[in-house]
């Protein structure tokens, strides 16, 4: 089984994923638990016991429920788990200290801070999804992590005066820190598919949300995308029901 | 026996009474304030180590603690924000260990001096020579290095306007100089950072004369610009964690301390807007036994500073009596002694002595 979860960038997954030509071929074999919004997981969210792992906040606990029919993450399973919250750098881009400091390399009014306390305070916000992380790997649990859309810099609620290229740099060393913290602890990171983005790094029009004030989410065609590229990660994109769940447990 | 000038003394200009059949903690007028300071006075803090402890109390108890260089928000928790030099004092200078070091920093802050070494490269990382513990892993370029050191410049210069007690206190008399320009180090370059060449560096200890004259200058600097500012010097009790001289570590400590209390007393003794508060003499005078130290007869115990500071603000403000610590401060005090951050520290690493 594979379980797709996370943040409310699972949403668009789900959608992505009902939108695949050969979805029929994984009927049952996915599921999806949009369990967020994402500050839920910027503060203590979860408990690890020897059997696995259960959620703390009633709200993640009843919306896993509602999506994989399951208390919580047991060990005891073959599941692969892929996980969307860790990249997400929406909590540090509205954070009103841009308007006071600058991120790196970035040279205006403001005060610039260096790189090592950019990346201690990416360290300490995504400090609780870290551990959650690490529970996986000290329960021998698959876990794979997938990257939310690229960040839209227009986005409204992103820090009132922070330049767009001040945005784009914390953007940068967010993702840049949390993917190597990932990948040392030995978890695999599927970033945002390949043309979905400007040389910017800014979210595409054509995979902007249907609903025009959300700049913060993606289409269902980018969630499309990123689910080949999640299926294509596993190895699954030609499973046929008696195989399935052995693919996607490679 | 004929009427003397030593008749009818209070009890305090008596050792015996004053001090030796007296409780420590039952000492009264070790200090009399010269001046007030107001829960508006804007205080900053700078010097060694002692001067953190000084800065965090007048912080805790409410007076108009200022920081000019102030850590983001986001940068949570106390331990993390002084690894990067951030509130320990009120800019992010490190310590500020000779006098010499404070009237450089001016200098460099008003572009009236720019060393021939100012930063040093390592493995692709960039340090501050005049502040290496600030960024305890290095700028990751050069431009980030520059964008900083102009940040803290102008921390430097905005303090030196908009400050009215500028707390300093006097740490060491020992440090390591460059050959070509006289630049001084607040660490044996080699130590936190860079690499150490005897034909570039040379050790220096600065005399009485040496530090009042720099001390004065920083007077005249200080009040050239803001004629308001006030001074309150401390000496750091801490003795030197080692000597470059070639005399025993505790004769080098002894010297060092008495040439900086001298300083003090003098630069006090003249000025009527620079006050003295003994601190040093409080934490070791021979009748507290060293009870103030901690096991390594070096840093000083959360009571004793908590001590110290009942004595200072016995005269500022609170109007406490200068008696023992209870529990309570002890522990609160035991918390933030935790965080306090002496570069001069790793010098004690290189000793092969077990």
């Amino acid at each position: 089984m594979l379980i797709i979860f996370g943040d409310s960038h699972v949403k668009s997954l789900k959608s992505g994923f009902d939108l695949l030509p050969d979805r029929a071929a994984y009927d049952g074999a996915v599921k999806f638990a949009p369990i967020g919004p994402f500050p839920r997981f910027l503060t203590p969210f979860f408990a690890k016991t020897s059997k696995g792992i259960t959620f703390t906040k009633g709200s993640l606990r009843r919306l896993y429920l509602e999506g994989t029919g399951d208390e919580g993450i047991d060990a005891g399973t073959d599941n692969t788990y892929v996980f969307s919250a860790p990249l997400n750098p929406l909590g540090l881009l509205c954070n009103d200290d841009w308007n006071h400091f600058s991120p790196p390399g970035i040279l205006d009014k403001r005060r610039t801070i260096s790189t090592a306390v950019m990346e201690q305070i990416v360290l300490q916000h995504f400090n609780p999804l870290t551990s959650f992380l690490k529970a996986f790997i000290e329960l021998n649990i698959r876990c794979i992590v997938v990257s939310g859309p690229p960040a839209r810099f227009d986005n409204v609620l992103m820090a009132r005066k922070a330049s767009v290229e001040a945005r784009r740099k914390i953007d940068e060393v967010c993702r840049a820190t949390m993917i190597r913290t990932i990948e040392n602890l030995g978890l695999a990171v599927i970033p945002p598919p390949k043309g979905t983005f400007d040389e910017y790094s800014n979210l595409l029009p054509q995979y902007h949300h249907e609903r025009r004030t959300d700049y913060h989410h993606a289409n269902s065609d980018f969630g499309m995308l990123l689910m080949k590229d999640i299926l294509a990660h596993i190895g699954a994109t030609k499973a046929v029901p008696d195989r399935k769940v052995a693919t996607l447990q490679k | 026996m004929g009427p003397n000038p030593y008749q009818n003394l209070p009890v305090r200009n008596y050792w015996r009474q004053g001090v030796a059949s007296a409780s420590p903690f039952e000492w009264r007028d070790l200090y009399s304030k010269k001046f007030d300071i107001s829960t508006k006075t804007r205080v900053s803090c700078a010097g060694s180590c002692f001067a953190q402890h000084v800065g965090r109390h007048l912080r805790d108890r409410g007076f108009n603690y200022q920081d000019f260089e102030p850590a983001p928000s986001l940068l949570e928790g106390s331990e993390l924000r002084h690894k990067y030099g951030y509130e320990i004092y009120s800019a992010r200078f490190g310590n500020i260990y000779t006098a010499r070091q404070l009237r450089q920093l001016f200098l460099r802050a008003s572009g009236k001096f720019v060393p021939s070494e100012q930063v040093w490269e390592q493995d692709g990382r960039f340090y501050d020579p005049f502040r290496p513990a600030v960024e305890p892993e290095g700028f990751a370029s050069l431009a980030e290095f520059k964008a900083a050191q102009e940040l803290h410049f102008s921390a430097v210069r905005h303090m030196a306007r908009r400050t009215d007690l500028l707390v300093f206190t006097l740490g060491l008399t020992e440090a390591w100089v460059s050959r070509t320009d006289g630049s001084v180090y607040p660490m044996c370059p080699g130590t936190h950072a860079g690499v150490f060449d005897a034909d570039k560096y040379e050790f220096k200890n600065f005399s009485y004369s040496e530090i009042l004259a720099d001390m004065k200058w920083v007077v005249a600097y200080l009040t050239r610009i803001n004629p308001r500012l006030k001074l309150l010097l401390t000496v750091s009790p801490v003795p030197l964690v080692a000597t470059a001289t070639n005399k025993h570590v505790l004769v080098a400590t002894t010297y060092s301390k008495s040439v900086l209390r001298a300083v003090a007393g003098t630069l006090s003794d003249e000025f009527d807007f620079i006050d003295y508060f003994p601190s040093y003499e409080i934490i070791s005078a021979p009748a507290t036994r060293g009870f103030f130290y901690d096991p390594n007869l070096r840093t000083v115990t959360d009571a004793g500073v908590t001590f110290v500071m009942r004595h200072f603000f016995s005269e500022h403000g609170t109007g406490e009596s200068p008696s023992a610590p209870t529990p309570e401060t002890k522990m609160q005090s035991n918390l933030a002694k935790l965080e306090v951050v002496c570069e001069e520290e790793i010098l004690a690493s290189f000793s092969t002595v077990g």
